[in-house]
């Protein structure tokens, strides 16, 4: 059990304090950089809330896939991803509409992280 | 650094001497140094004050991207087909003298900030004639064919120019070491719909809003050539019109300044080329994955420990969004009988 606040909490306020109190006194050619901190931070703190993925991961490639190998999690992840890498490439999966719906799945999941903005239909600023 | 410089520009513009009155960098370069430098010529053909730009390789240049040298003569190259672009003034090829050779242009007046240009109450008046323009400009680029002796150094295809770019994307990602599904998938559909080898001729391959200077009288000049090579035209009317690179202006799909008619028009009119619609959309997404690529090196010169950057690192982080566009325009669908 960690100690509250936690570190999205923490990263929450930080990055409050940085737009409210600290962009509007720094000189304008600091105000980019100090946006793009702020966005740094929004990024981190948006990957804390999604949580571990990596279960739900394996499970979807391995639907595709078949069973996955590797030492440990991280493993079995990435050898199942460059098998997939290595079979779309060999042209063994052309305009397969399952395979593409589960790159798309993982895309938006990466880009709700990353840029929610640019998700069709979000609106969400 | 500052008298090393002096002396130089002395001895290149004939002058009795140069003072060295302002040298900073330039943010914006993630592969070069641009610094600005204001200098004071005595004597010699261009006594006064002169408002100069500095172009250094950085201390990790990107392999892809051409030396100082080559670019130099790219301009010069540029300058000769009337692209408006920053005069080239002197090349300095000896290390020695700022630890990595180095050229000096003259300074344009304006901004190239993207984010600032595609708004409404950004410093460009009139986006349709500036659109038109950048398509003249454009066609004056592509007016440079091979075979060039003093361009002898750029980079030509193998077979066609579509099929090279997907190998040579393929091998980037290789060499990165990260398997990337959406990419293979990206570039599996870039290979099947290849369109076949045309004219070659030069191409700028960053061709794009960012890359070019604007005041508030219009363009002063297009910036960014170290990426050029012999390629297909086409594939900078797709770079320059694709959605990432409209900073936000989807609607406006001629670089988020305009629609795509009055561009086609200027570049059409000038180059006497016709503008295919599915060769365009063909080059669209190619230019998705190749950004997708550079982001993911960007941000591995992060990652790796060789250039610590926060804007290298949220670079890195835009390969979803690359990778998620590139899978709405690659839908099964859109695959030729699979």
């Amino acid at each position: 059990m960690g100690d509250r606040p936690d570190g999205a909490e923490l990263l929450r306020q930080a990055r409050r304090g940085l737009l409210d109190e600290l962009l509007g006194a720094l000189p304008e050619d600091k105000r980019y950089p100090a946006l793009m901190v702020a966005s740094a931070m929004a990024i981190a703190l948006r990957e804390l809330e999604a949580g571990e993925q990596r279960d739900a991961q394996r499970l979807a490639l391995e639907a595709i896939l078949g069973p996955g190998q590797g030492e440990d999690l991280d493993g079995i992840l990435l050898s199942l991803r460059r098998r997939l890498a290595e079979e779309i490439r060999a042209g063994k999966r052309d305009a397969a509409p399952a395979l593409h719906a589960l790159l798309e799945k993982d895309a938006r999941a990466r880009l709700a992280i990353s840029n929610p903005k640019l998700l069709p239909g979000d609106k969400t600023a | 650094m500052k008298d090393a410089l002096a002396a130089f520009l002395a001895g290149a513009a004939e002058a009795g001497s140069v003072v060295i009155v302002e040298a900073k960098p330039l943010t914006g370069g993630a592969i070069q140094e641009n610094w600005l430098i204001d200098a004071d010529f005595r004597d010699g053909p261009l006594a006064g004050r002169q408002e100069l730009v500095l172009r250094r390789d950085a201390p990790s240049a990107v392999a892809v991207s051409l030396s100082r040298a080559q670019e130099f003569r790219l301009l010069q190259a540029a300058r000769a087909a009337g692209v408006s672009v920053p005069e080239p003034l002197w090349l300095c090829a000896d290390p020695s003298l700022l630890g990595k050779p180095f050229y000096l242009m003259r300074r344009l007046a304006g901004t190239a900030v993207g984010r600032r240009l595609v708004k409404d109450d950004g410093p460009v008046g009139d986006k349709a004639a500036l659109a038109e323009r950048l398509g003249e400009e454009l066609a004056r680029i592509h007016g440079i064919t091979p075979p060039s002796d003093e361009l002898g150094f750029l980079e030509r295809p193998e077979g066609s120019p579509a099929r090279h770019a997907v190998s040579r994307y393929r091998q980037h990602l290789d060499a990165l070491g990260q398997p990337r599904p959406a990419l293979e998938w990206g570039l599996r559909w870039c290979e099947i719909e290849a369109p076949p080898a045309g004219q070659l001729t030069l191409v700028h391959q960053d061709f794009r809003t960012g890359n070019y200077m604007v005041d508030d009288q219009g363009l002063t000049g297009i910036l960014d050539w170290e990426f050029c090579a012999w390629g297909e035209p086409m594939s900078d009317i797709g770079w320059f019109c694709a959605k990432c690179w409209r900073f936000g202006r989807d609607d406006r799909e001629a670089g988020g300044i305009a629609a795509r008619a009055p561009f086609y028009r200027g570049y059409e009119r000038v180059s006497g080329r016709k503008i295919d619609p599915e060769a365009v959309a063909y080059w669209e997404v190619m230019a998705h994955i190749r950004w997708a690529v550079i982001a993911l090196q960007q941000g591995w010169r992060h990652i790796s420990g060789e250039q610590p950057s926060l804007e290298l690192a949220l670079t890195g982080r835009r390969v979803a969004e690359l990778e998620h566009e590139v899978l709405q325009v690659t839908a099964p669908q859109r695959w030729r009988a699979a």
